[in-house]
């Protein structure tokens, strides 16, 4: 059974892609939402039980992609038991290729469909403790997504949880009949879908500008819109030109996740909890009057969310408030490495604001060595139990800090190093990597083509002790490969700027590289 | 970049209204035929013993006029909802329309009616069903038209309607929490968007089309607004998906009913102009117009087998589709047809039909069983709304227009 049948893919030979694109294969993303210490670090603030590391994890990937974030979960977590799926072979074949690389035999990967998963039971894991579904479901058709919630029915075992990122309608609606003009004109390219896509996307700025009646459309919209000549090709093919692209609600998710026995625990994160965040407070009394549903629907029209990603679980056990602190008491955050910058935090709805003289010294000091709770308290004596709990949340949230994991192994160390050599090697030969491996964040940290081009000098060639000239070989390099700097999503346009960006990153990276990276056993 | 240009013309605020629910004159067989011939096409063939289906039949006022005015043609009529089935099996049964059958299942059968159609009219279904039904509605639609044959598909569209989706959902999940009859809920509901919109939410607060949606919204009786949205799922659909599901089961586009396109002035818009001149595919063309002139509904006409005329040949078709003046400037009978000879180009037929002002004549003899049924109907004031049926147009028109006059197309 299906839905509006997909309109085809752009490029020559795709005839069985089913509407997604795989012409050209997808970027690697990396998130460290998806580390398990942060995962369980919100799942406790959710009030619910963290991961259960006292025994093996089976994770499964659904919809890896070329499998970057499956290696990271693997090598920083040997005893996890990790399966990526992918209905494009281009992506299995890589992803397959980077385990092998890496040395990870507890990592490996299924070019499957959903609808196979969901009827062959000799594809993937017997019982899956972590699913994980991330830029996949506004991307499949609903019949994949029923297929995908079978799958987890079958599949996922009580106490599990699934990990869902999702488009939303409240900040994609006005983009959704654009993103279908865009596949209709990239499909009359006929070119590859990356080759086509600028040009497309220079023909729907243009009509943005020629007086059509759609525009003005959403303010998210609008800037994505802005943003499109600028985007990765290969990126924006997969965002825009898939055949089943469509935004999708909080009310659909948790329907199909219902169908598949899980409930809402609540947002990956860090601030989810915290529910003065979640609206204006014109609309607070409006929005808790309401039942959890309204509230989710309410939340996202209130902040025109574009995205959201959520987390189910299959049996919802709801922790003691005396439980919950004492795995909070045993929570400890690490420093990343970044200062402490006078700007306003995004959450989920909107942004909050720091107070320099409450943050500035939380920052300065998780640099420093790990804090809990007990350490933030003695910061802030005067702060209760519960502000400390919002100072570090609203710390990893802002990636000032992220839960560590206390139990790293040797092994950890080793595959970690592995599998980040490759990938800062890939890096300055031009791939678009931008996150390496921790075992003690137990999965990804943020890194930049900066910050990797000094460890592959450190590791291969003499290290850097200059930030201008990390930064100006870093600047000749991404010339010469025909790449850019990109700035808060988008690409830096005069040199003299993208340039000075280049020497602060240079000087953070070289910062970060004495101190932070060792200490996260990245370096 | 900015997107905030604006129309050389100032456009009034957008608001996507619902299609309306009564009778509809461009969904009858004479005026689909007619538009099918305007717009350059082999008209289909729609008179005598034909099989005409008629899917979401709402109030039911469009497949009883049809079957009223065409009594030797066979009428199949279906609608998901029971209430409106009931309401036209109603209906029937008081006007005695043998010829009028009326499928009283929610689920749809493998075939649509006993015989191949020739005509199959979807009003307001596909973007309303859940996907599994729409599935089975195309299925059956495969299976059931004949070779020559047209569908004619009316639905909100992504570009209009996209936006109000995410409100409307959660109109109707307040609705849905609701205490108290339908109209009390639909009224806390709408009360409660208002408020949100007021406290700040900036969905509906900055976007002019939901904000607009919403001013609508309260202006409306508590029973329109059940109707019209919490009866029903907001699904809308684009012409690409519409024409793509369609060219699956081998069905080519060839118009919109009601010559949407009249609106489309694409004088002050070079760029899109220059972006349709240069389209490759007509599922281009179109999403492109849709977007110029945010079109929110659309009347999609295909067929099974579309054959193109050439220019002599449409040339001599129009010189013999027969039109009536309905704007009363030059009243006449039925038996004086007005010797209105002035020539008209195609562009011109689509505006004065667009407009209300012409409406095509039947093609076929008028059979004589029409005028008693059409003054039982009209005795009995069955369409309401002061409509009355007047069997040499092939529809209902409102009791205050005057008698068609007849013109030529030239």
């Amino acid at each position: 059974m299906t839905s509006w049948q997909s309109l085809g893919p752009p490029g020559l030979g795709n005839d069985w892609s089913d509407g997604y694109v795989v012409d050209v294969p997808y970027t690697e993303p990396i998130s460290t939402e998806l580390n398990p210490t942060w995962l369980s670090m919100v799942l406790v603030l959710h009030g619910q039980p963290p991961l259960d590391r006292s025994r093996s994890l089976v994770w499964a990937d659904l919809g890896c992609g070329s499998g970057a974030q499956a290696c990271v979960v693997a090598a920083a977590n040997p005893d996890i038991e990790v399966w990526g799926c992918d209905y494009n072979p281009a992506h299995v074949d890589r992803a397959q290729e980077l385990a092998i690389r890496s040395g990870l035999p507890n990592c490996s990967f299924s070019e499957a469909s959903f609808e196979r998963l969901a009827t062959d039971q000799m594809v993937g894991p017997s019982e899956i403790d972590v699913a994980v579904v991330y830029g996949v479901y506004s991307w499949i058709s609903e019949q994949n997504q029923r297929a995908l919630v079978s799958f987890l029915r079958q599949r996922l075992r009580p106490g599990g949880i699934v990990v869902v990122s999702y488009e939303l309608g409240t900040g994609w609606a006005s983009m959704e009949p654009l993103a279908e003009l865009m596949r209709l004109m990239a499909t009359a390219d006929g070119r590859r879908s990356d080759h086509a896509f600028p040009d497309v996307a220079a023909a729907l700025t243009e009509l943005a500008s020629s007086g059509a009646r759609y525009f003005p459309i959403g303010r998210n919209e609008e800037r994505q819109l802005g943003t499109l000549r600028e985007a990765d090709p290969q990126y924006a093919a997969h965002e825009y030109l898939g055949g089943h692209f469509r935004p999708l609600s909080f009310e659909d998710v948790s329907r199909s996740m219902r169908d598949a026995r899980c409930q809402y625990i609540g947002g990956i994160n860090a601030t989810d909890h915290i529910r003065a965040y979640w609206a204006s407070a014109g609309l607070a009394e409006l929005l808790m009057s309401r039942d959890p549903m309204a509230q989710q629907m309410i939340r996202d029209l209130a902040s025109q969310r574009m995205l959201r990603n959520d987390i189910f679980r299959r049996g919802h056990r709801v922790l003691t408030a005396g439980e919950v602190d004492a795995h909070l008491d045993r929570l400890l955050i690490a420093g990343l490495g970044i200062p402490f910058r006078d700007e306003p935090v995004a959450v989920p709805t909107g942004e909050v604001a720091l107070a320099p003289e409450q943050y500035e010294p939380l920052v300065a000091e998780v640099q420093v060595g790990p804090l809990g709770l007990a350490d933030l308290s003695v910061i802030h004596p005067d702060w209760t139990r519960a502000d400390c709990v919002i100072a570090l949340s609203v710390l990893a949230e802002a990636g000032y800090a992220a839960p560590i994991a206390t139990d790293s192994c040797e092994e950890a160390v080793a595959a970690t190093r592995r599998l980040n050599r490759i990938l800062v090697k890939e890096a300055v030969r031009g791939a678009n990597h931008g996150a390496l491996a921790s075992p003690i964040l137990s999965g990804a940290l943020f890194s930049d083509f900066c910050e990797m081009l000094a460890l592959d000098a450190r590791w291969n060639r003499a290290p850097y002790d200059s930030p201008e000239l990390l930064a100006r070989d870093a600047w000749n390099l991404l010339t010469a490969q025909g790449r850019h700097v990109i700035e808060r999503g988008a690409r830096v346009g005069d040199d003299a700027t993208a340039l000075s960006i280049l020497k602060e990153r240079a000087a953070r990276a070289l910062d970060r590289s004495r101190s932070t990276l060792p200490g996260l056993s990245v370096s | 970049m900015s997107t905030t240009a604006q129309p050389v013309e100032s456009a009034p605020p957008y608001v996507p209204r619902p299609e309306p629910t009564g009778f509809r004159r461009e969904l009858t067989p004479t005026w689909l035929a007619a538009s099918v011939l305007v717009d350059g096409h082999r008209p289909p063939q729609l008179h005598g013993r034909f099989h005409a289906a008629y899917l979401g039949c709402t109030t039911g006022l469009t497949p009883v006029v049809v079957a009223a005015v065409h009594p030797e043609a066979q009428i199949w009529a279906w609608d998901w909802r029971p209430t409106e089935i009931r309401i036209l099996r109603e209906l029937r049964d008081e006007l005695g329309l043998d010829n009028l059958e009326v499928h009283e299942r929610p689920f749809l059968p493998t075939m649509l009616g006993p015989e191949l159609q020739d005509l199959v009219v979807i009003e307001g279904v596909v973007d309303t069903i859940e996907p599994g039904l729409r599935h089975e509605l195309f299925t059956s639609l495969g299976r059931s038209l004949r070779p020559g044959g047209a569908v004619c598909i009316t639905y909100r569209t992504t570009v209009g309607w996209a936006e109000i989706v995410p409100v409307h959902r959660l109109v109707r999940h307040i609705a849905s929490r609701g205490h108290g009859n339908a109209n009390e809920v639909a009224t806390t509901a709408c009360d409660f968007i208002a408020r949100l919109r007021d406290g700040g939410a900036t969905y509906l607060a900055d976007r002019p089309v939901v904000s607009a949606w919403i001013d609508e919204l309260l202006t409306k009786s508590p029973a329109h607004v059940v109707h019209h949205y919490l009866d029903r799922e907001l699904r809308p659909a684009s012409h690409a998906q519409v024409a793509h599901a369609m060219a699956a089961i081998g069905c080519s586009f060839v118009n919109q009913a009601d010559f949407a396109d009249v609106e489309v002035d694409l004088s002050a818009m070079p760029i899109v102009r220059g972006l349709i001149d240069r389209a490759a595919t007509h599922v281009l063309r179109e999403s492109l117009k849709d977007l110029a002139v945010r079109r929110a509904t659309r009347m999609d006409v295909f067929m099974l087998g579309a054959q193109s005329l050439d220019e002599h040949e449409h040339r001599v078709a129009l010189s013999n589709l027969s039109l009536a003046r309905l704007d009363g400037a030059q009243p006449g009978t039925n038996d004086a047809p007005a010797p209105d000879r002035v020539p008209r180009s195609p562009s011109e037929l689509r505006r004065l039909l667009r407009s209300g002002q012409m409406h095509p004549y039947r093609m076929d003899a008028i059979p004589p069983a029409v005028t008693s049924i059409a003054r039982a109907v009209d005795a009995r004031s069955a369409l309401g709304n002061g409509l009355r049926i007047v069997p040499e147009l092939g529809t209902a028109l409102p009791a205050r227009t005057s008698d068609p006059s007849k013109g030529t197309s030239s």
